[in-house]
């Protein structure tokens, strides 16, 4: 017997509704508090941060912090830099990770499950935990203030998690799409190249966004071996306007959110793939 | 099985070769690989300028450009070296010079606190300068900023930026209520009884750390030793002194109730100086950088300046100052160069342009009496006479000799002051306590 909807009445799917969003969007505003005061507080004078009771909708909105970041920062420059470290770790860092990857996938050999929880554990190791011997390493190859250098340890650094992950996506793809190209005249690497990397579009782009936010973010690793201020990252560059005795916390968020925007806006643009991406390996 | 014949091509294997290194190749291209390290030379021919390197800690956001300014002016005033200047944060640059000196990259030239210049230079690793810079040349400076910078009877740094203390207080509320400015502990703790209204407005600003040093030496008094170490190295923070001390500030946090909330994890730079910038604090000790924010953030506040208040209204008023120094590091190869640079940091001209961009006290005794510095016509004046009078008699908190672990003994101090404002102990426990686990750690016990 099916229940008849009378106007006003709440059916058991109403209620459901109510329930979800009742719990989404607290959560929801939870999230994206920081976000919301870090735009707000982008368009206060200096003077207004300070003026009690803080206030979301800023008393005289401006646009001069979005204009003056620039002037006292080379913004553009670090902008710049943070886009070739985050793209030049993401392609190295692919370009070893998927082989790896792939023969992790297809191939049985000794000490592959040793090495499988290797690289599991090997990214529990913080970066920083290295800096001093890598500090001594890159020196003595005198390649301390070089962006190269910045780009090939970040690479490294998101190696295990790329290899990890794509290792994953890889086996989702059934070998009998690979055996067939090869049987049509293929090598391995050009089944791979031409089959499965194809194939492993949504798991390569969620990979690679995660290497770009990696890269996009690092701190300590440009922090120490950069010295040449035109070298240096935006995530180095925001420091700038915390100094001393004081932060000014007006152009910090002006810059911050610009900053933001860039992989809010990638995010949105691969936002699909990146899902199906991860919902494959977790599937797996 | 597999056929080569038909396998990825060369051709288009280069292909995904050379996409896959275009933005390595950018990023080579935007960054000369190497540069060059600390004591190298900048050519081959023996006449070539050395390459120096400074490594500076920014104080605000025109600490680059500002001191690009003077490393671009020293290099066009002489041919014998070139200087490149880094600048970096405060929060990671100790961390930064520590993984540099260690790595054998140490800068010829760094700025930090004083605490930094004890540390490394009992770790050997910054460079006697009293040769280098000469009698004559440091006889310019205060004595007090030479002798905070001075171990075993040889200057270790320049003194940069000294900043004695004052408390600042609202004379548009204090008018309001018919007060006068603050003297004394019991001033204090009156005025802000009378104006404290939480959480619209609190009375007095108390943290731990600074605000600790600013109740010893007021309960002490100028012209008396200041040192929270006994001659033979004990801890005096348990002392009749030091408990007065501690009380006066646990009287204002939990009897008072007139201080802003959490004084135990209060940090001076992002919550006091705000709260007070904000207008919702009535008193406040701090440095003498506030007049600039104020003029910059809050500008049409009313407020004044006065001596770090005493516990008994017939005693001097003391000071108190955490210099910071600019350092040669010892691993410098240019010495002489590095010294050179020193000497064009520090002389009049640039001491004076930093003193007024940064707002801070100057070093130097002629540009504390400068008229561009002294200003008749600059609101501000008043305070920096105030100050530049104030440094005369200024006890360094880091007077040698300092111990190894001053850092963790100044830890122990707040954590008794945790203990003391969260109701856990009583001052005397608590600071008995601290002063057991600092002589412990001095191996006095």
């Amino acid at each position: 017997m099916i229940a008849k909807e009378t106007p006003g009445m709440l059916t058991p799917r109403m209620i459901k509704l109510v329930g979800i969003f009742g719990l989404l969007i607290p959560v929801l505003l939870i999230s994206i508090f920081p976000l919301i005061v870090m735009i707000s507080t982008s368009f206060k004078t200096s003077q207004e941060v300070y003026i009690p009771p803080p206030t979301f909708m800023p008393r005289a909105p401006t646009i001069q912090n979005y204009l003056d970041i620039w002037r006292v920062v080379p913004l553009g420059t670090y902008f710049w830099n943070s886009l070739l470290i985050g793209l030049g770790s993401t392609v190295a860092s692919l370009v070893l990770a998927i082989p790896a990857a792939y023969a992790l996938a297809r191939y049985r050999f000794v000490g592959k499950s040793v090495y499988v929880l290797f690289l599991l554990g090997i990214q529990m190791f913080p970066p920083i935990v290295l800096i001093l011997g890598l500090f001594r390493l890159i020196a003595s190859l005198n390649m301390l203030d070089s962006l190269v250098t910045i780009v090939v340890l970040n690479a490294i650094f998101s190696l295990s998690f790329n290899t990890w992950m794509l290792m994953g996506y890889f086996m989702t793809i059934p070998p009998e799409i690979e055996e067939a190209a090869m049987m049509d005249g293929n090598s391995r690497v050009g089944a791979m190249v031409r089959m499965v990397m194809p194939l492993s579009w949504p798991g390569l782009v969620a990979v690679a966004i995660f290497s770009f936010m990696n890269g996009w973010n690092e701190f300590t690793l440009p922090l120490t071996f950069l010295q040449s201020q035109d070298k240096l990252p935006l995530t180095i560059g925001l420091f700038k306007f915390v100094t001393r005795f004081k932060v000014e916390w007006h152009q910090l968020m002006a810059a911050s959110f610009l900053a933001t925007l860039v992989v809010v806006v990638l995010f949105m643009l691969v936002q699909d793939q990146l899902t199906r991406g991860m919902v494959a390996v977790s599937e797996k | 099985m597999q056929n080569q014949k038909n396998g990825l091509s060369r051709r288009n294997f280069l292909k995904v070769m050379a996409m896959a290194s275009a933005p390595l190749v950018l990023a080579a291209c935007a960054a000369p690989a190497g540069a060059p390290a600390s004591g190298t030379q900048g050519g081959a021919a023996s006449q070539a300028p050395v390459e120096l390197r400074f490594v500076a800690m920014d104080y605000d956001s025109r600490m680059q450009p500002d001191t690009q300014a003077v490393m671009d002016a020293f290099n066009k005033s002489q041919t014998a070296s070139t200087v490149k200047l880094e600048v970096v944060g405060w929060p990671d640059g100790r961390n930064l010079l520590l993984t540099q000196i260690s790595g054998g990259q140490a800068p010829d030239i760094f700025n930090g606190s004083g605490q930094w210049c004890l540390e490394f230079t009992s770790a050997k690793e910054t460079a006697p300068l009293d040769d280098l810079m000469g009698k004559e040349f440091l006889d310019n400076f205060w004595e007090s900023g030479i002798k905070a910078m001075t171990v075993d009877g040889k200057l270790y740094g320049m003194p940069y930026f000294l900043d004695p203390r004052g408390l600042y207080y609202r004379t548009d509320l204090f008018t309001e209520k018919g007060l006068k400015a603050p003297e004394t502990w019991a001033d204090v703790r009156e005025a802000a009884k009378a104006i404290s209204n939480p959480p619209d407005i609190y009375g007095f600003g108390v943290g731990p750390d600074d605000y600790w040093w600013y109740a010893w030496i007021g309960a002490i008094g100028a012209g008396n030793d200041l040192a929270p170490w006994t001659q033979d190295g004990h801890s005096r923070i348990a002392s009749e002194e030091g408990i007065a001390a501690v009380q006066f500030l646990t009287d204002i946090v939990l009897t008072d109730k007139t201080s802003q909330p959490s004084p135990q994890n209060a940090n001076r730079d992002s919550d006091l100086q705000p709260l007070f910038l904000g207008k919702k604090m009535a008193m406040l000790e701090t440095g003498s950088w506030m007049p600039t924010i104020i003029s910059h953030d809050a500008p049409d506040m009313q407020y004044d300046l006065a001596q770090l208040p005493v516990a008994k209204a017939d005693m001097k008023h003391p000071n108190v100052f955490w210099p910071d120094a600019v350092m040669m590091a010892n691993q410098s190869k240019q010495k002489e160069q590095a010294a050179d640079l020193l000497k064009f940091m520090f002389n009049a001209e640039n001491r004076l342009q930093f003193a007024l961009q940064r707002g801070v006290i100057p070093e130097r005794i002629d540009v504390g009496k400068d008229p561009k510095y002294v200003d008749p016509n600059d609101p501000l004046t008043k305070y920096k006479e105030f100050y530049v009078k104030e440094l005369a008699t200024a006890h360094n908190v880091f007077q040698t000799p300092w111990p190894a672990t001053g850092s963790e003994d100044q830890t122990s101090v707040t954590n008794a002051l945790a203990h003391i404002w969260l109701g856990e102990m009583s001052v005397a426990d608590a600071l008995t306590a601290a002063a057991k686990e600092i002589d412990t750690r001095h191996k006095l016990t």
